[in-house]
């Protein structure tokens, strides 16, 4: 009975995993593909395709557009996300339970809402799509994540050596620059990589919001409609590498600082 | 560097919480006062004004002669050590001591050579490379008394710093304290709920309850002859018997359940209130056993209720005939086996009684 049950508990942990990471894994694998078509058999493997990406001037320009986006966008959200929640915790704000809400609102609101949004106001105001306008949703949409994970992390313990800096003389932004950031460099950080993960993947908002210069998952999808080709598959496992590389990093960088306290 | 700080008629609320009520005190340059009281009766209250935390709803405070009321801390010339220490987790030792001279603009090498000095003063020599998570309570106390007089303050601002020590790193940290501020001479204002370590520390202790100041002096004087019934209480235990008083010539006689006893006028702190009504107080061990030899003042015989061993003495409530029962507290020596039910006679040395105006219902604050 006892053995059954284990079984049982085995079975599902194990088709869990697998309808996660199937899909992913079948991707990666036929990536490696020698021939055409990235249907079994497997007949690899060859990193042919994955030269065929890195030849390719189209894909690699918009892998290099991605990371750009993805960097200076979270950069911002990060840095807004700070000084929204230093101002919020630190100061009393006309109405700040409602601008708390505000500031977080966006997580719930629909991408496409967001992008179609944007565009429309762009076109009025007469900007032209380009990545400035990508980055522009982009930092749209990590904002509200930037600002919740530093707020929560903003305790009274941090307010007390905030005083203690002012009390030896720090002004202002020397208190923000050398006492408050510091510490809660883990949260802003972490902002800061979950918002580059994101950014880097993100479909809707990219593709209605750029023109000519155009992000990896763009570039994707215009191949993606002429059908399968183990390049894709190549170009897919670049963008799951890099993803994860940065949640790697992100739990070793964290969970490292958090055990350390 | 020293200063003497004064407080003028302070007054604080928070919303509908009187913290602070007319407060007026003065410390002198080089002294080392505490702020002694229950949680709640504004001792911190009043050291953030002093320091710049907060701004007085009323009132004004000058250290050194000089009106700062409306300075921040930044510019004052104090400088604070808290209660939770509130270190800089991020920096190592060297650098959170030597922070403040950092914000001065002090040279690099200038400020290191004086962040070690300044960790020797304090017993952590030799340790500005670590980082504050590898230290223990104290040593993180000692690094926050560095680094509040790393930039000289002329008043050093001590909120409760040694409330988290445990009892027997507190004694000790108590007299390294103390040695510290005779060896810089800075103006220490010390905040804390412990009588003893009051006593222990102080130059001058300031007794304080609901927001107001109930007494100010010596620790001596204080304990000796306090001047409310708040400080009599609380510096300590007392014992307090309602009398009556008649002046008597020179000075005054007490009515009361031991019978008609003259004192000295000066034992009554508020002469105005001879003829009305006042309350004889007593330290327990200044009760001392045996008949009455004439000139003592007789308590009367009690029947020992309760007795429990304290070490340097036996703790015993009595209740005395001539209180109708009514239980006081006596010291009893710690060589002297008595049973509880004993009967005791019992009196007291004049010189030792205190006579403190009667209060009218004694207000409290919580929290």
């Amino acid at each position: 009975m006892r053995r059954l049950a284990d079984g049982l508990a085995l079975g599902y942990v194990v088709a869990v995993y697998a309808f996660i990471y199937l899909p992913v894994a079948v991707l990666v694998l036929f990536s490696f593909q020698e021939s055409r078509l990235p249907i079994p058999p497997f007949d690899g493997p060859s990193l042919r395709w994955y030269a065929a990406v890195f030849a390719d001037r189209r894909l690699t320009d918009a892998l290099a557009n991605s990371l750009l986006v993805a960097l200076l966008s979270s950069a911002l959200a990060a840095l807004l996300g700070f000084l929204a929640a230093y101002g919020l915790a630190r100061y009393r704000l006309p109405a700040s339970g409602l601008q708390r809400a505000l500031l977080t609102a966006p997580l719930s609101v629909s991408y496409l809402i967001i992008g179609l949004g944007l565009l429309i106001m762009f076109s009025r105001l007469g900007v032209p799509r380009s990545l400035v306008t990508v980055g522009i949703g982009h930092t749209v949409i990590n904002l509200p994540l930037c600002f919740a994970i530093t707020y929560s992390q903003m305790g009274a313990h941090q307010e007390n050596v905030e005083r203690a800096a002012r009390d030896l003389g720090a002004r202002e932004w020397q208190v923000m620059l050398l006492v408050t950031a510091p510490m809660l460099l883990p949260a802003i950080l972490a902002g800061f990589l979950l918002s580059v993960t994101f950014s880097w993947d993100e479909f809707i908002i990219a593709f209605l919001l750029s023109r000519f210069d155009v992000t990896l998952p763009v570039e994707i999808w215009s191949l993606l409609r002429s059908g399968l080709n183990p390049r894709n598959n190549a170009v897919g496992s670049v963008v799951f590498l890099f993803s994860f590389a940065l949640v790697l990093v992100m739990e070793l960088l964290l969970f490292r600082r958090g055990r350390r306290r | 560097m020293t200063a003497d700080v004064e407080v003028l008629g302070v007054s604080h609320r928070f919303g509908e919480v009187v913290a602070l009520r007319d407060v007026t005190l003065s410390i002198g340059a080089g002294r080392f006062a505490v702020l002694l009281g229950p949680s709640g009766c504004g001792k911190t209250t009043l050291l953030s004004v002093i320091g710049g935390f907060l701004f007085p709803s009323a009132g004004r405070v000058r250290i050194g002669g000089r009106d700062v009321t409306g300075l921040p801390a930044a510019r004052r010339p104090t400088t604070t050590v808290f209660q939770d220490y509130a270190l800089f987790p991020h920096m190592r030792l060297g650098a959170n001591v030597a922070f403040g001279l950092r914000m001065r603009r002090v040279p690099r090498a200038e400020r290191e050579a004086r962040a070690e000095a300044m960790l020797r003063l304090v017993g952590l020599e030799g340790m500005a490379a670590k980082m504050p998570h590898e230290l223990s309570g104290g040593q993180r106390q000692r690094v926050a008394l560095a680094r509040a007089l790393a930039v000289e303050p002329e008043v050093l601002l001590l909120d409760e710093p040694l409330g988290a020590l445990d009892l027997k790193l507190r004694r000790q940290m108590q007299d390294e304290l103390k040695a510290i501020q005779r060896r810089v001479g800075t103006t220490f204002v010390h905040v804390t709920h412990d009588q003893e370590e009051a006593m222990a520390i102080a130059d001058e202790i300031v007794v304080m309850n609901a927001g107001r100041v109930m007494d100010q002096g010596p620790p001596e004087r204080v304990y000796l002859r306090p001047r409310s019934r708040f400080s009599a209480a609380f510096m300590g235990e007392a014992n307090f018997v309602p009398v009556r008083l008649r002046r008597e010539g020179d000075g005054i006689a007490i009515l009361g359940p031991f019978g008609t006893h003259p004192l000295p006028a000066e034992r009554l702190a508020d002469p105005a209130a001879t003829g009305g009504r006042a309350e004889l107080a007593f330290r327990p061990e200044h009760v001392n056993l045996g008949d009455a030899p004439p000139g003592t003042l007789d308590l009367g015989e009690g029947t020992v209720r309760d007795i429990a061993f304290s070490g340097s003495h036996r703790r015993a409530r009595i209740a005395l005939d001539a209180l109708d029962g009514g239980e006081i507290v006596a010291y009893l020596p710690q060589a002297m086996e008595v049973s509880a039910t004993a009967r005791l006679r019992l009196h007291l040395d004049p010189a030792r009684a205190i006579l403190l105006p009667a209060e009218d219902g004694e207000s409290r604050c919580g929290g």
